[in-house]
């Protein structure tokens, strides 16, 4: 066991030092970049070929791999046919690919993981450390170098850090958006008729003061709304502090980029007092939907619906594009502030420990990753069924006649696999690759990222605070309950449901890993 | 029975039509929102009256027929072939037990007793089905988990039986010369009709809603029932919501409200249109051991 540890390390160093020495600095010339991925390529092109030999060499195999997002089983069949005659003469395999829907994709994935069934290859919805913790994904160090080439000669350092656990390689990062923004969507027909200068906004008071704007010449719509019950998009309301190592927002790192930053509980921060405060004093002024907390229509209906002026979110290039797209077509602009933080790689594929094949499945994400043809079939499904095109030359598609992104049969989530670059894109919604480039640069990398929290033991702990969490948090964060009553009882029951020992647990851990990153 | 008094019986019903009025006020929101305009209903909330009548919605279901459609048609197929079977077993199971004659007696009722109390859990289960059975995408993974999974019935019927079919009938039938089945079904199931109908009545409904074994043992969308169609549609948003990717999907493109409520509607109709006629035999079956006790 020892042993085998010490190989693994042993591995990852070299696995590290490898992909160090492929990639330098991202703040050399990209013609640097260019030139190592195109003697990359040539290699391998070389080295697929000996990867046909030595899987002629084994057993034919059926590859089961596992993605989000609907599909009719149809369509499924016919995907995974014209995948399986690829893979048949590059990898010897067939490929029997699965795609369930968000609502039982989690239920599905954990009963299949949990029983030791068949996958060999998957997207988790949910933070890997728990499949890691109970050993259900399996370490593939050993594997990316040699049937993964394509990742790794693409892939920079940082790219890598969220997928070590313990020093093994767990997953293998998808490549999309690397970066993120807070901001505050807006009706962009509102904002001119009002003559709201959302570009030059300088703090939450501009917003504040155009917020009341709305109000007062909208007095039938509300000026922020939440999406289904989220102030500030998603569970892990992201609002400048990093939940370092986990998605809890429990224990966490009040400026993100700072250095010495000590883990503290999120609920003492001043900034999660100050952003509670403003909220209840918008909502005080009637500046927020009244039940935000409880709302379960997403913002996106509701500014549709023309009931809503703006929402908070997380934004990426591109966003308003995609936001007008989503509002049913009323043009969204937005003001982003904080600080671009660097998220890369976040979700990324796994292999099950039940895998009967790791050295195929490490070799379809390669596929996947790298082959148009590939990335196109698992993205966009068929020709002529799913999508037609509208500029072929270009990689423009759109859905066929009379269907639509919710009836095309194959849900459109490129996001999720393993390289959208590769990706046509739908007419109207294309994405700047090199802005979403230039904003990944212009991004600053938290101190903590690549660091994982393992939560094991103090697991009571976390599922006692998390449930303190669920009765006052969402409600405080929209507004809804004064903070200066609310949050010295929220603390006084999170002290009791133990949250220091989450704060020192993590803050040990922390300091270990950061001395331990630090050595190498 | 003692001829009650007139203000006691105003007491009564008005606290029945109180609980009336709860059991069918949501309902008739339910059926007024799918009718009601979807941008209407999210300016305005709900309301009784609709504000803007709409058919959008079921004009959205028959524009999707395929996949809805099909859904109803295996909703309808496994409720009524999983009632067939269960109550088969359950007959099958519960008239032995119900006779004192048979050997072993105790030790068959305490497989039942005891698996009713406990059972494996749902990742034991999970393999089990999946790896030595191997129901998953089948429709045999809509109906065979819940077949016998139903020890409160098996237990339910036993006791009727016990009660209300007298040893003298059985000795009689067997000294006319009747065979064991004949006894089963020549007399015995005639004379339980009430609880068999009571029992039709709750397992089909169970199949009818079930939509956890959709969830557990379905990958395939073409095996969906309405109610597994109905659920994931409703949960979409929440589950994407409490996970990492809440921000990278158009969340627009999930159903919209009215269509919920709609497909809700078209998913409650039959047994709105089948439960009066099996209510009668429904409370004959709960009641009738008792009154004759």
């Amino acid at each position: 066991m020892k042993l085998k540890k010490c190989m693994a390390l042993g591995m990852t160093v070299v696995t590290i030092c490898s992909l160090l020495a492929g990639c330098t600095g991202d703040g050399e010339t990209k013609t640097e970049t260019e030139s190592v991925a195109a003697s990359g390529s040539t290699e391998a092109a070389g080295e697929s070929g000996d990867l046909s030999e030595y899987f002629h060499t084994k057993d034919h195999y059926t590859l089961k791999v596992m993605a989000m997002g609907d599909a009719d089983t149809q369509i499924l069949e016919e995907v995974s046919a014209a995948l399986s005659e690829i893979t048949e003469e590059k990898l010897n395999c067939d490929v029997e690919l699965t795609r369930i829907g968000f609502a039982s994709y989690m239920t599905q994935l954990n009963l299949i993981l949990s029983s030791g069934d068949a996958l060999d290859l998957f997207i988790p919805m949910a933070d890997p450390s728990e499949y890691v913790q109970t050993g259900q994904i399996q370490p593939i160090t050993d594997l990316v170098e040699r049937f993964a080439p394509n990742l790794c000669s693409s892939l920079e350092e940082r790219d890598w850090m969220s997928m070590i656990y313990d020093g093994d390689i767990y997953g293998m990062p998808v490549n999309g958006e690397k970066g993120q923004i807070l901001g505050f969507g807006m009706r962009k027909d509102i904002c001119d008729e009002l003559g709201i200068d959302y570009e030059n906004f300088q703090s939450m008071d501009d917003l504040h003061d155009a917020l009341v704007k709305v109000k007062e010449a909208h007095p039938d719509m509300y000026p922020v709304v939440s999406n289904a019950g989220d102030m500030f998009g998603g569970s892990t309301p992201y609002i400048g502090q990093d939940s370092c190592g986990d998605s809890n927002n429990l224990a966490v790192l009040e400026d993100p980029f700072d250095e010495n930053g000590k883990i503290v509980s999120f609920f003492e921060t001043d900034l999660f007092k100050e952003t509670c405060e403003r909220m209840y004093q918008w909502s005080q002024e009637g500046l927020i939907m009244p039940d935000a907390s409880t709302n379960t229509d997403s913002c996106n209906t509701l500014v549709a619906a023309g009931k809503a002026f703006g929402y908070f979110q997380h934004m990426t290039p591109g966003w308003e594009i995609e936001a007008t797209q989503n509002n049913g077509g009323i043009e969204t602009v937005a003001w982003k502030y904080g600080v671009p933080t660097y998220i890369g790689g976040r979700s990324g594929w796994f292999v099950p420990t039940a895998s009967g094949d790791p050295e195929r499945a490490v070799a379809f994400f390669d596929l996947m990753y790298s082959d148009p043809t590939v990335a196109n079939l698992v993205i966009n499904g068929i020709e002529g069924k799913n999508y037609v095109f509208v500029d072929k030359e270009n990689g423009v598609i759109t859905f066929p006649e009379g269907k639509d992104a919710t009836t095309n049969g194959y849900s459109r989530l490129e996001w999720a696999w393993p390289n959208e670059r590769l990706s046509y894109t739908v007419e109207g919604l294309e994405t700047n690759w090199e802005e979403s480039d230039q904003f990944t640069e212009s991004t600053q990398v938290p101190v903590c990222f690549g660091f994982k929290f393992d939560s094991t033991s103090v697991m009571n702990q976390i599922t006692a605070c998390l449930n303190v969490y669920e009765k006052y948090v969402p409600a405080l964060l929209c507004g809804s309950l004064n903070p200066d009553e609310t949050i010295p009882i929220l603390n006084e029951e999170m002290e009791k449901a133990g949250i220091q020992d989450i704060v020192k647990e993590k803050q040990a851990q922390f300091d270990a890993w950061k001395a331990e990153s630090s050595e190498n | 029975m003692v001829e009650k008094s007139r203000k006691t019986q105003i007491i009564f019903h008005f606290i029945m039509i109180i609980l009336c009025i709860f059991c069918l006020f949501p309902f008739l929101l339910l059926i007024v929102s799918s009718f009601t305009d979807e941008h209407v209903l999210i300016q305005e909330g709900y309301s009784i009256i609709p504000r803007a009548f709409s058919v959008a919605a079921y004009e959205y279901i028959f524009a999707n027929s395929a996949t809805i459609f099909r859904a109803y048609g295996t909703t309808i197929g496994v409720t009524v072939v999983g009632t067939v079977l269960n109550i088969a077993l359950t007959i099958l199971f519960a008239y032995p037990l119900s006779r004192r004659d048979l050997p072993h007696r105790n030790i068959w009722s305490f497989i039942v007793f005891f698996t009713m109390l406990f059972n494996g859990g749902l990742v034991p289960s999970y393999i089990m089905w999946t790896q030595y059975f191997h129901i998953r995408n089948t429709y045999a993974a809509l109906i065979v988990p819940s077949l016998m999974m139903g020890a409160f019935y098996v237990i339910m019927m036993r006791t009727n039986l016990a009660q209300n079919i007298p040893e003298e009938v059985l000795e009689a039938a067997r000294i006319d010369g009747a065979s064991e089945w004949q006894i089963l079904f020549k007399v015995v199931m005639p004379m339980a009709l009430p609880i068999i109908a009571t029992l039709m009545l709750l397992v089909g409904m169970a199949y009818w809603n079930d939509w956890m074994n959709g969830l557990y043992y379905l990958t395939q969308k073409k095996y969906y029932t309405i109610q597994v169609l109905l659920n994931n549609m409703l949960q979409d948003l929440q589950v994407l919501l409490s996970s990492s990717f809440s921000a990278n999907v158009d969340m627009s493109s999930m159903p919209s409200t009215s269509i919920k409520m709609a497909i809700a509607v078209v998913g409650a109709l039959p047994v709105l249109c089948i439960y009066p006629f099996f209510q009668r035999y429904f409370v004959k079956g709960i009641t009738i051991g008792a009154v004759k006790g």
